[in-house]
């Protein structure tokens, strides 16, 4: 039994199902587009501000030269969660602190620092009381060490001062590659330490103070506002810029850039996902005014028509918004998922089924928003239909249109397809302008991915794990223990280089230095993937025929050398066979890089053995196998790069398969788009189709016809998006790019062609659907369809 | 001459229970400048045997014979090219191509033909149906007699053998409807083509060659003129 008037929602979403299936699917994607990049965003920066705090710590400020009693108030502001006092001795490791062989570098905490500040560093033990100290979890093993042993640790003087061993912290990145040990212990007893090591008193102006505020307050104010109070210059005040950022806090003007182009990037988000169900709404009453004339000739007043179509549209979005909420949440769990695969250690802190607020939030006001804005217009038009239409037997466009179309020298199934497209403007600019975004959103988007590349340095494959490194530099270590080390468990790939620096040469008659470094096998097989140029098997050969004196350079702009140049030096004449992109070396100005076979390298410069050996672990290698290395590296240097490494990969993980995702993202929703709106534009013309195949036209004619619309909004949309989305890529490029890296913008041609072809596939693949739709259907049912 | 022949024709909706015969086992003959119109009450078969004959529709049995041809033996691409060129169809809601003027319209299927449309030829349709006036009007700038009078110059461009005319002036006033029906008979006349229109109008049955009647599906033949059967 019908209540009112309006239970004929239901009833006709009921028998309209067909028909209301495309509008569903518009909002479904335009919701699905919102949640997915929200959640998306929300949970990178999740990401971002474990990896910030992993690496930098939980704090937001630190100042400098505050009295103990300006800290003390400070500790007890109600934005404050935690504070601490914090000094360090011997930071760079230049001076001469050891424990044991190690060079040490002494800290003075707080509780609350190794507790909060720094996100539970302690890994064994407790926080240090007076005359205890809690050392770098590399000791253990370096020194062979454990809890409640005596350690005694030299200062410069020579002197040593004993402390027991509270406990063991996580290792630093630089203490990990400097092969050193850090000493934490309680402020008071670092004070004490200090004047006996520095024969200074320690005052409150060489300490730091750490703050962490609590969340949900505005961190912004609060740094003014200590600044303010406390009278401290810019210069004392040391922001964590890297967890500010991710926290949306940061007045560090690049950063304050990067949100500008988040909120573009968002509100493009915004405009794509309106137009998408504006565009949809609007061609779903634009089938329907038969009907709408029809409430009209029955009674229905302009007010009763309008919160119809209203209604309908909250109808719609009852099941639009939960699914395409949902399909945003499952394309972010499989993301975080991919990411904790990827690189679990790193990222084992984020949810696997995490649920984002903010993407679901915005997900729903953005849907049901846009749908009753959307739904406005096609409600104002749906109540102007005039009821005659419902008896007049010419319903839909045949008003709309004023201008003929141009029958021009095309055929005429192509003429007509170009006119239908534009015949409507209203409808052709819905249309241009849902491709043109499109492309402007994937233009836009895809200035992350260069900025990706700026930013983060993904891990080559000779980046290694461990390095034993000359302590002086020369070619001191011996060949055997690279054959020793290649037998050890746990490793994957063993590589050593020999060094000779500053070798006089002579390129193209100009006096020059030259450092030349030894590659083995193993290194030559990587340099072909980093080649830039080369002649035919050029690597090949540099690695193979010594006689010859060919040899490789890495590409710098600044490089003298060339493909087939000759270098003259002392011991003889080589020849450039090949330039790489990327060598592992960093360049040292005036000096060329020259890499050659480690046979060339003995016959040069007599040296047999290696500088540097650098060592790949095994996924899982164990501390052990770790401390058998160390053992066998004698006196050499030992750097333990894995920490780094795996901040580097966790980094560019997270921020690659997000960037990626978005992408992604974008794409899916311009294809379905694209297809949507081709199926939504044929169904409308349904019954016109109907009647010209029965005037003779063949179905061979309409699909051509059909594909000459779809060809126009394709091309008239990939200029326009290309003549908004370029100014647009430009300008978030100069921001994110340009303003930090100074790398000037280039017309991403290879990214203009990708998003073309792709809208010009998608209008070519959405035509296919459509057309076979009407061939199935038969010519009376297609005049009669409604 | 015989033009059009149909032969057991049968035409049956859904299955099992459900099925409605629309049409039961037709078959007649016209001749060459024939004029028939079908009569019938709603729901009678009568727009189902006209799709059927214009190879809209397909029927469940059953041949027709146009020019000597079976088209339903021919490939759907086949069908369409032949209807092109020998059938000419005008319907109720007159279905003309909204953003074409009138005479595109009319010309519109020498257009899909590939071919270039004669002048004279259209200029003729033109002055016979009224429009010359109108030849560049959209068909939203027109009445519902001149838009319909577009979709028989639209039929008569190709000089079919056969117009398959249903209901041609249901939506029109009864003076349009005399006009229109006046104009299709002038024209087929003079181009000697033949004719089968549906009508509920039984005062424009006078003008008919032969009238036929469907009832459930069954043809009747009434010969000669509705009304003086009945009479």
């Amino acid at each position: 039994m019908m209540k009112s008037y309006l239970s004929l929602v239901s009833i006709s979403a009921k028998i309209h199902k067909k028909q209301n299936r495309m509008t569903l699917i518009c909002i479904i994607l335009a919701v699905f587009l919102v949640t997915a990049i929200f959640s998306m965003a929300d949970m990178e920066l999740r990401s971002q501000k474990i990896r910030a705090i992993s690496e930098y710590g939980n704090w937001h400020i630190c100042l400098k030269n505050i009295t103990e009693g300006d800290a003390q108030i400070i500790s007890a502001r109600p934005d404050v969660a935690a504070s601490s006092w914090y000094n360090v001795l011997n930071y760079r490791l230049k001076d001469d602190y050891y424990i044991g062989d190690k060079k040490a570098a002494i800290c003075g905490i707080e509780e609350e620092l190794v507790h909060s500040l720094w996100k539970d560093i302690i890994v064994a033990g407790k926080y240090p009381a007076h005359n205890q100290v809690l050392l770098t979890e590399n000791a253990r093993e370096v020194l062979n060490i454990d809890i409640g042993d005596s350690i005694e640790i030299r200062i410069p003087s020579g002197e040593t001062v004993f402390f027991t061993i509270s406990g063991f912290s996580s290792n630093n990145m630089m203490i990990s590659k400097a092969d050193a040990i850090a000493a934490f212990m309680p402020v008071d007893s670092f004070k004490q330490f200090y004047e006996k090591a520095t024969a200074k008193e320690l005052s409150d102006s060489d300490l730091v103070y750490y703050i962490q505020f609590r969340e949900h307050y505005n961190i912004k104010k609060a740094i003014k506002n200590i600044e303010k109070n406390y009278g401290l210059k810019k210069e004392n005040i040391r922001q964590n810029t890297a967890l500010l950022g991710v926290m949306g806090f940061s007045a560090d003007s690049y950063m304050l850039g990067l949100y500008m182009v988040a909120s573009i990037l968002f509100l493009l988000v915004l405009v794509a996902g309106v137009m998408m169900i504006a565009s949809s709404m609007n061609s779903n009453i634009a089938q329907r005014t038969e009907f709408f004339g029809m409430l009209q000739c029955i009674g229905a007043d302009k007010k009763q028509i309008i919160r119809f179509v209203h209604l309908e549209a909250l109808n719609w979005c009852k099941t639009a918004i939960p699914i395409g909420v949902g399909a945003g949440m499952i394309i972010t769990w499989i993301l975080c998922a991919i990411l904790r695969i990827l690189s679990e250690k790193y990222f084992s802190q984020m949810p696997v089924f995490g649920v984002s607020k903010v993407g679901i939030v915005a997900g729903i006001i953005i849907g049901v928003l846009t749908v009753f804005l959307a739904a406005r217009s096609p409600a104002k038009r749906a109540a102007r239909v005039s009821p005659l239409v419902a008896v007049s037997g010419n319903p839909g466009k045949v008003k709309n249109i004023r201008q003929a179309a141009k029958i021009t020298s095309l055929k005429i199934d192509i003429s007509l397809g170009m006119s239908h497209a534009w015949q409507i403007k209203k409808n052709f600019f819905l249309m241009v302008g849902s491709f043109a975004i499109s492309i402007i959103l994937f233009l836009a988007f895809s200035t992350l991915v260069s900025f990706m590349h700026h930013a983060i340095t993904p891990l080559r494959p000779y980046t290694p794990d461990i390095s034993i490194v000359s302590k002086d530099n020369t070619c001191s270590i011996d060949r055997g223990l690279l054959e020793k080390l290649s037998k050890m468990s746990g490793v994957k790939t063993v590589f050593g280089r020999s060094f000779a620096y500053d070798i006089p040469a002579k390129i193209r008659g100009e006096k020059k230095k030259i450092m030349l470094i030894s590659y083995d096998d193993c290194q030559f097989k990587w340099a072909e993937k980093e080649s830039r140029m080369s002649d035919k098997n050029g690597i090949e050969k540099t690695a193979k025929d010594e006689r010859k004196g060919y040899v490789l350079t890495s590409y710098n702009a600044k490089n003298p050398l060339h493909m087939g140049d000759k270098i003259q030096i002392a011991a003889g004449e080589l020849t450039v066979m090949g330039i790489l992109s990327h060598c592992p070396f960093d360049k040292i100005e005036g000096v060329e890089t020259v890499i050659c076979s480690e046979n060339l390298f003995k016959k040069l410069t007599g040296e047999n053995n290696y500088t540097i050996i650098d060592i790949q672990m095994n996924k899982n290698a164990t501390e052990k196998e770790i401390a058998a290395i160390r053992k066998l590296a004698g006196e050499n240097l030992f750097s333990d790069s894995r920490l780094s490494n795996r901040e580097a990969k966790g980094t560019y993980y997270s921020f690659a398969l997000f960037i990626w995702g978005f992408l992604a993202v974008i794409t899916i929703i311009a294809i379905f788009n694209i297809m949507n709106s081709i199926s939504m534009s044929v169904s409308a013309r349904r019954k016109q189709y109907g009647a010209m195949r029965a005037v003779g036209m063949s179905m061979k004619q309409l699909t051509r016809m059909i594909m000459a619309e779809a060809m126009t909004y394709a091309v008239c949309g990939s200029i326009v998006g290309c003549i908004l989305g370029l100014p647009l890529q430009r300008f978030l490029f100069t921001w994110l790019v340009t303003a930090r890296w100074g790398t000037k913008w280039s017309m991403p041609f290879f990214a203009m062609i990708g998003v073309i072809l792709l809208v010009i596939l998608s209008s070519i693949a959405a035509v296919y659907n459509p057309s076979r739709q009407i061939r199935d259907m038969s010519i009376t049912d297609s005049i009669h369809a409604q | 001459m015989e033009i059009l022949k149909v032969q057991n024709l049968c035409k049956t909706y859904g299955t099992g229970e459900n099925s409605v015969k629309a049409l039961k086992n037709i078959s007649f003959t016209m001749q060459k400048g024939e004029f028939a119109t079908v009569v019938g009450e709603s729901g009678s078969g009568k727009s189902t045997l006209l799709n059927c004959i214009g190879g809209l529709d397909y029927p469940t049995f059953g041949k027709v014979y146009l020019n000597g041809e079976n088209i339903f033996d021919m490939k759907e691409n086949e069908l369409t090219v032949f209807r092109r060129r020998n059938i000419g169809f005008i319907f109720q809601s007159f279905q003309l191509i909204p953003e074409l003027t009138v005479e595109q319209n009319i010309i519109f299927p020498i257009l899909l033909d590939y071919r270039k449309p004669d002048q004279k030829a259209v200029d003729e349709i033109l002055e016979i149906l009224g429009l010359l006036d109108r030849r560049h009007h959209l068909p939203s700038q027109l009445s519902g007699g001149q838009q319909q009078r577009t979709a028989i110059g639209r039929a008569l461009i190709t000089k079919p053998t056969v117009i398959l005319a249903d209901e041609p002036t249901g939506n029109l006033d009864s003076k349009s409807s005399r006009d229109v029906i006046d104009l299709l008979i002038r024209a087929s006349r003079h181009y000697k083509q033949t004719i089968l229109m549906i009508t509920h109008n039984i005062n424009l049955t006078s003008s008919a060659d032969r009238v036929f009647q469907v009832t459930d599906g069954v043809l009747t033949d009434l010969g000669g003129k509705y009304d003086e059967k009945l009479s």
